[in-house]
């Protein structure tokens, strides 16, 4: 994992990692119970679809998503109950990618967060309308928060559009469904994590910053954070897919190995390359100051995790 | 950016950098203005005081070892530091906000159709690139600092390569904040690596054609002194310096039946008509004794500027010119930029008796400009600054050596020429006409007591005072004042020339007489011109020739024995000898240089205040 005795030593002190993992789990049972309350209840009649929709979205995932957007939030004092409803529709399109991503058309994927995938449980069918499911109420959440103006509402509905469009997520998807028999080289590895993973990442930081109205060039700053943090994030996760056993991660192991950045640079080259991007993502927060403690502490905690 | 299937670290590193990442704290500083208004302005400014610094730093070095003396005082270095900072950061202010600009009308005028911004602002930043990498090859070829020694100039090719990159790159981010409206993180300017590469080769192509063309168009400086021989001449060559006795004034004296002597001189010997360069006495007379242009030997008036709180002189050059004008912007703050008189301190370049010296020849030099401090000889020196110290009392400080010449000089002052001392009939002219004439009575009697001696090679002797006297520093210009003066300044003519007279009997038959004029600190409009008479044996009788200022030193050298120094810009007067002349037959090798000027050790004296003063008393500073 990648050494942060350095990134310590940086100007702008880090949150304690212990206020850091109370945060982290504070925000995320947090973020669970208000997606409870926004999906909508199992019911006789709904053939099945409520529950498919929860299955995924309430999974034990680490909301690591909502929990960035709240902490950015945060750290310009914007409230959590503000930001909640979009800290959810984050998190239901990120659910909603999940499910799509595991069909059998797509990486056809078993086991998601340790437990099989939504298609897997309820049939192909089921699983698409609950992507869809997700995907509309996200919208329809943010549409109608009473804590938001118009401006911010729209401004956050656009970044959402963003962030999932061609040039975000389904247009990483689709790169990554296109065959690549002698494995990916880096240009394309980007191209796919710079949409697939990068954008929602990106679009948690710049969402935040949103909600918080941050400085402008605090933004930029932040985004840059997020931009170089999501790639350390993404290449710690292929370290941790090419090293651990089935089941650690709670997904199908040694998947992606043949196309992601442990293939491409090896297992040493790719740690050097996450710990590089780490500290790059945390030069950016010495803008912020004090403010930016909560988020390097959390970047430290993303980057030197074991699962 | 197609990287192999397996790259090495650095490669993927690199890709990754233009894709955005792992960008650098150069890079953020200048891109962290994006989205605010005048985010173009805002960059502009942050990127000129970068670069500012950045080409600072390296100028700095170059200025600390090649001063004439290296400057190692850590304050001096650290306020020239300061200056230098202050106007490499106008110099790139001024190039940042002209690639901002441009970039703003580029935008304005092709809109949202235009090409991509980032190879348009890496294009901009590669022009500038190009514009820094000839403009600092110009430079440097055009300094004398830039030696022959590959090492040097594999350093300095470097150095210009790493600050025209550098300045270009912070250009190009510049440029790429004017070009676009921002509100998402900005991706660097991406260059492939085919168009790095030839970038690179334009540059080195263009440092290396612009350094040696500069290099063509000025004298190269002189390496160490190497060995030579020389042709051993039986007699002596007494050289007199007469400044403001011009060939027109000479001539028209001589008709009216004034100075015999060198009347007679001038049949027995070879005048020649020097043409001048318009310059300062100091650089008159420096270029005479050195052979060397005042550009090259760096004595190029009366006084230099002085940096505020620098205690360590800089050489008078092209290189401290905008350093005095960084300085002067700082008036407020730090203080006034004083003034020094320029002195051998700031002398790069040998005069004739220091090469003299080399072979162990002494001489004995008097008065002559750019000579304090005075070298260990062998011989005596009695610096520009002797009768000034003599005048003013206090401790003595290298004015005269060896040091212990000193006392009798002062005593010999006090008995004849304080303003106490008794008047000699025959030559004292009333107080009015100021302390020319003394100074001429002293320096002469100086020179003479030296030639009489008749065991130094070469005496050489500076007069100023005809100078002195025809442009006082105070005068009503009235026609009255104008008469006496005239008949004063004729007066004291005539009596150089009966000393010198007394000088020319003295001469052994083998000797040499040498009088130079210079029309001094006239009027350039009147077209006067200088004179060299050359009489002795083995030189015409009786011709009449024309020369140039910078033939003096060479031909005083060919009368002494002494080989040519290929790196002089004159060359001896051979016309003035006949074909059977000894200097003509028998003449050593000429080298190709006699080495730089070692700097005195100990650069500033207290007495330069009082020095200064002096001058401007004496009308030299204005």
């Amino acid at each position: 994992m990648p050494s942060s005795s350095r990134l310590r030593n940086s100007s702008s002190p880090a949150a304690e990692p212990r206020r850091v993992q109370l945060f982290l789990t504070e925000k995320a049972e947090a973020v669970g119970q208000a997606l409870e309350d926004f999906l909508p209840p199992p019911g006789p009649e709904d053939g099945g679809i409520a529950e498919a929709m929860r299955y995924t979205a309430l999974s034990s995932g680490k909301r690591i998503r909502p929990v960035v957007l709240l902490a950015v939030a945060e750290s310009y004092s914007a409230p959590t109950s503000r930001s909640m409803r979009t800290a959810c529709a984050l998190e239901m399109v990120h659910a909603c990618s999940l499910i799509l991503d595991d069909l059998p058309c797509m990486d056809d994927a078993e086991l998601r967060r340790g437990r099989p995938t939504n298609h897997r449980v309820y049939g192909e069918d089921k699983a698409i309308l609950a992507a869809f499911g997700l995907l509309n109420l996200a919208y329809g959440i943010v549409a109608s928060d009473p804590s938001l103006s118009d401006d911010v509402r729209a401004g956050v509905a656009s970044l959402l559009s963003e962030a999932l469009g061609t040039q975000g997520l389904i247009g990483g998807q689709a790169l990554d469904l296109t065959p690549s028999p002698a494995g990916r080289n880096l240009h394309e590895l980007e191209q796919i994590h710079s949409r697939k993973t990068g954008s929602l990442f990106i679009a948690s930081v710049e969402l935040g910053a949103l909600l918080g109205k941050a400085p402008e060039t605090e933004r930029l700053a932040l985004m840059q954070f997020a931009k170089n943090l999501g790639l350390a994030y993404q290449i710690v996760d292929d370290l941790l897919d090419a090293t651990s056993e089935p089941g650690a991660t709670g997904k199908d192991s040694h998947r992606d190995y043949r196309g992601n950045f442990v293939a491409l640079s090896g297992i040493d080259g790719a740690r050097r390359l996450a710990e590089e991007l780490s500290d790059c993502a945390l030069e950016h927060l010495t803008l912020l100051g004090a403010r930016g403690a909560l988020l390097r502490g959390l970047a430290l905690h993303l980057t030197g995790r074991t699962r | 950016m197609q990287p192999g299937p397996d790259p090495s670290l650095d490669s993927l590193r690199e890709a990754l950098r233009d894709r955005g990442y792992l960008d650098r704290r150069l890079d953020r500083l200048i891109l962290s203005s994006a989205g605010s208004r005048f985010a173009w302005l805002q960059g502009a400014l942050k990127a000129g005081l970068v670069a500012g610094v950045f080409l600072a730093f390296p100028l700095l070095l170059i200025l600390i070892v090649q001063n004439n003396p290296p400057i190692t005082s850590p304050l001096d270095i650290l306020l020239l530091g300061t200056y230098l900072a202050i106007l490499c950061t106008l110099l790139t202010l001024l190039v940042e906000l002209a690639a901002a600009g441009a970039g703003r009308i580029i935008a304005l005028g092709l809109g949202a159709h235009g090409p991509d911004p980032g190879k348009l602002a890496w294009s901009i930043g590669s022009v500038t690139a190009l514009g820094f990498a000839i403009y600092l090859s110009l430079w440097w070829g055009g300094r004398e600092a830039g030696g022959r020694a590959l090492g040097t100039r594999v350093a300095v090719l470097t150095f210009i390569l790493v600050v025209s990159l550098g300045i270009g790159r912070l250009t190009s981010l510049t440029a790429l904040l004017s070009l676009v409206k921002v509100d998402r993180p900005l991706h660097r300017a991406v260059a492939g690596r085919r168009r790095r590469i030839l970038l690179l080769g334009i540059l080195l192509t263009a440092s290396a054609l612009a350094i040696p063309w500069m290099k063509s168009r000025i004298p190269d400086p002189g390496g160490s002194q190497p060995s030579f021989s020389i042709t051993p001449r039986p007699g002596r060559v007494l050289w007199i310096g007469i400044d403001g006795l011009g060939a027109n004034l000479l001539r028209g004296l001589m008709v009216e039946g004034h100075l015999p002597q060198l009347s007679d001189l001038l049949k027995r010997g070879c005048q020649v008509r020097l043409s001048l360069p318009p310059a300062d006495p100091p650089a008159i007379w420096v270029s005479a004794a050195t052979g060397f242009s005042p550009r090259r030997h760096g004595v190029s008036g009366v006084e230099t500027a002085v940096l505020p709180g620098v205690a360590t002189p800089l050489a008078d050059s092209p290189w401290t010119q905008p350093l005095v004008r960084a300085a002067s912007l700082l008036n407020p703050w730090v203080g006034r930029v004083g003034e020094v008189p320029l002195s051998g301190i700031h002398r790069k370049d040998k005069a004739i008796w220091e090469i003299l010296a080399a072979k162990g020849f002494p001489s004995a030099v008097v008065n002559w400009w750019a000579t304090w401090p005075a070298d260990e000889g062998p011989g005596i020196r009695i610096s520009e600054r002797a009768f000034f110290r003599l005048e003013s009392g206090g401790t003595p400080d290298r004015e005269v050596f060896p040091p212990e010449e000193m006392a009798p000089l002062q005593a010999e002052f006090l008995r004849h020429f304080a303003p106490s001392a008794s008047a000699d009939p025959d030559a004292r002219l009333p107080a009015e006409a100021g302390e020319g004439p003394i100074m001429d009575e002293f320096h002469l009697a100086q020179a003479g007591k030296s030639w009489k001696e008749g065991r130094w090679p070469l005496v050489a002797v500076y007069l100023n005072g005809t100078d002195l006297l025809a442009r006082p520093p105070v005068s009503s210009g009235g026609r009255t004042e104008r008469i006496i003066r005239e008949r004063w300044l004729v007066d004291h003519l005539d009596h150089l020339d009966r000393k010198l007279a007394d000088l020319v009997q003295s001469a052994g038959e083998s000797d040499t007489i040498v009088v130079q004029g210079d029309p001094g600190r006239g009027d350039p409009s009147e077209g006067d011109s200088g004179f060299l008479i050359l009489t002795g044996p083995g030189l015409e009788r009786g011709l009449s020739t024309s020369g140039q200022l910078l033939d003096v030193a060479p031909t005083l050298l060919r009368l002494l024995g002494f080989p040519l120094s290929r790196e002089m810009q004159g060359r001896p007067l051979l016309q003035c000898f006949p074909p059977d002349s000894p200097y003509l037959q028998d003449a050593p090798h000429s080298v190709a240089t006699f080495g730089q000027r070692r700097a005195p050790s100990r650069a500033a004296s207290e007495f330069d205040p009082e020095v200064l003063e002096k001058l401007r008393s004496l009308g030299y500073i204005r």
